[in-house]
């Protein structure tokens, strides 16, 4: 029944989620047609423009398209908000609403608690990419466009892992800071620095040493011609070690803390 | 669990020197006290005073930063006997918040689910009693109606201990009275009850027992009864007061001394006490008079 707390609790943020993602995704997969007509237009119209690298090969490779603009960037940015808003909640939340007392009266371990709150969270992003993805492949058959199935779970895994970072560290400022509002400031103030701060001066760097935390979004993006090849393991290392770390830090606090 | 059988006392609740600071704020400091299985003990405190601290410690959610703290015989510091406990314990806090998000029959059908024991005869007749919307979410609930859901998911559990953080807290006087009916019927089935409260109508209404806590200190541990059976106020007005030595004396709580008029405080012994009190006061007359709880609260919270 814990799961079922916690599902009724973040059942409001999990569905805003599932709204906002796969309504990005039917956004790209659907107005493929239309964007790609545009920038025909533009190109012929335009010729002087100093169109970006990605450009020539959007129009003309899908799977890069929807690379570039679903795992790449909206959906990731997206994806990574909505992981940082579930991981909220917890004793300490409980505790500025009253109802630690009732939930620490219950004969459940305080590890039970934060580890059925990390599970739902986790099922919930999880969700949240298998959905993203069937609806990526059901309209791209609608309209008549191939996205290779196999190139979707990579994407997808790779974003699951590689971000599940976010709720680890979200899932620990919750244990740490007090407050309705606070842990999601805190969280979703680290997202924006990480992305519109640092990810535009780490972008011209090489990814290693202290690049590698500020390399988070470009780790769930992968490559757009994925290959097991490319996958930065070391990144992907460093990242899973962070969300243990965090996972840790959290569980530790759960279990000291006085409420 | 075998040993844990073996070593059954007669407490449901036995602490040694149970202290937590924060800081340097002790709020809870030395606490030595035990209440026996089957009775209803009121716990007694200004706001402040220590309860809540007391209870959660007692519960696990507070760690003691010193001291030992036993809830029916099991160790409520160690979180694997404290679960074990908690299976036999229902608390009500002292705010009775509940799941915003939960209505009251989702809150039910959670709270159940921890408990083998659950007690469907007495949920719906709390049910009946209280007239629970059970569709309506627990935030819309009125005060009255939240605690009545609170003392509701407590009750049912089937525990053999309640632990209630004043439970009347905020009630109107009717609302006040059905809780206090419940506790009262909750021990009649056999439950041990122990309740904070700073209402000590309410503690000499219902409890056989009162504990008084003061700045985290326990200052009176007492059966009611003894009340108003052994505690005395003892005064006198002498020409010279008696040096305070020769009042040290078995059952002396306070000695006031005001002017001429020395004033004790006895929890038994009076006669003796009185006896000698007399032996200084030449011709003067030595009033004993019998005291309530209040009196005697009221007197165990002054300063020195």
């Amino acid at each position: 029944m814990l799961y079922y707390k916690c599902w009724l609790e973040s059942k409001s943020r999990f569905v805003t989620g599932l709204l906002a993602t796969t309504g990005v995704c039917a956004f790209w997969t659907l107005g493929h047609t239309w964007i790609n007509d545009q920038w025909r237009k533009d190109l012929i119209e335009h010729p002087d423009w100093n169109n970006p690298d990605w450009f020539l090969r959007a129009m003309n490779d899908y799977p890069f398209y929807l690379h570039h603009f679903v795992y790449a960037e909206m959906f990731q940015k997206l994806w990574v908000v909505f992981a940082v808003l579930l991981g909220i909640g917890g004793l300490m939340r409980e505790a500025s609403h009253g109802t630690a007392g009732f939930t620490l009266s219950l004969p459940v371990g305080r590890l039970d608690l934060i580890g059925v709150r990390a599970t739902v969270a986790a099922v919930q992003l999880f969700t949240m990419n298998v959905l993203a993805l069937a609806l990526i492949v059901c309209l791209s058959n609608v309209m008549g466009l191939t996205y290779p199935l196999a190139h979707g779970i990579a994407h997808s895994a790779l974003l699951f892992f590689g971000g599940i970072v976010f709720l680890a560290a979200s899932l620990c400022v919750s244990e740490f800071v007090e407050g309705e509002h606070t842990p999601a400031l805190i969280g979703l103030g680290g997202v924006g620095l990480l992305y519109f701060v640092m990810q535009p001066y780490v972008d011209g760097l090489p990814v290693s040493g202290f690049a590698i935390p500020f390399s988070v979004p470009k780790l769930m993006a992968g490559s757009p011609d994925f290959s097991i090849a490319e996958i930065d393991w070391l990144g992907m290392t460093a990242s899973l070690t962070a969300a243990s770390i965090f996972m840790l830090l959290a569980i530790r606090r759960t279990r000291r803390h006085d409420y | 669990m075998r040993q844990h059988l073996a070593l059954q006392t007669a407490y449901a609740i036995e602490t040694d020197g149970l202290t937590k600071h924060y800081g340097s704020f002790e709020a809870v400091c030395d606490l030595t006290m035990r209440v026996a299985k089957g009775s209803i003990t009121g716990f007694l405190g200004q706001n402040g005073a220590g309860k809540s601290t007391t209870i959660k410690m007692l519960l696990g959610m507070i760690r003691p930063t010193r001291g030992q703290a036993r809830v029916l015989d099991f160790n409520a510091i160690n979180e694997k006997e404290s679960i074990e406990m908690r299976k036999r314990v229902a608390y009500v806090a002292e705010d009775k918040r509940l799941y915003d998000y939960m209505t009251v029959r989702q809150i039910i059908g959670f709270t159940k689910s921890f408990y083998p024991n659950w007690r469907t005869d007495i949920e719906k007749r709390l049910l009946d009693d209280f007239r629970l919307p059970l569709d309506r979410a627990t935030k819309k609930l009125s005060k009255g109606m939240r605690t009545q859901t609170a003392l509701l998911l407590a009750l049912a559990r089937g525990a053999e201990f309640l632990i209630l953080d004043e439970p009347t807290e905020g009630l109107d006087p009717v609302v006040t009275e059905k809780v206090l009916q419940l506790v009262v019927g909750a021990a009649a089935d056999g439950a041990t009850v122990f309740f904070s409260s700073h209402q000590i109508a309410e503690v000499e209404q219902v409890a056989d027992r009162v504990l008084l806590i003061d700045k985290g200190q326990l200052v009176l541990d007492s059966p009611i009864e003894a009340i108003s059976q052994d505690y005395r106020r003892i005064r006198c007005v002498y020409d010279e007061p008696p040096p305070l030595s020769a009042l040290k004396l078995d059952g002396v709580k306070r000695v006031a001394v005001e002017g001429r008029v020395v004033s004790v405080l006895a929890s038994h012994n009076a006669h003796e006490i009185a006896g000698q009190m007399g032996k200084f006061a030449y011709g003067h007359r030595v009033e004993t008079f019998p005291m309530t709880l209040k009196e005697v609260v009221l007197e165990s919270l002054k300063r020195d």
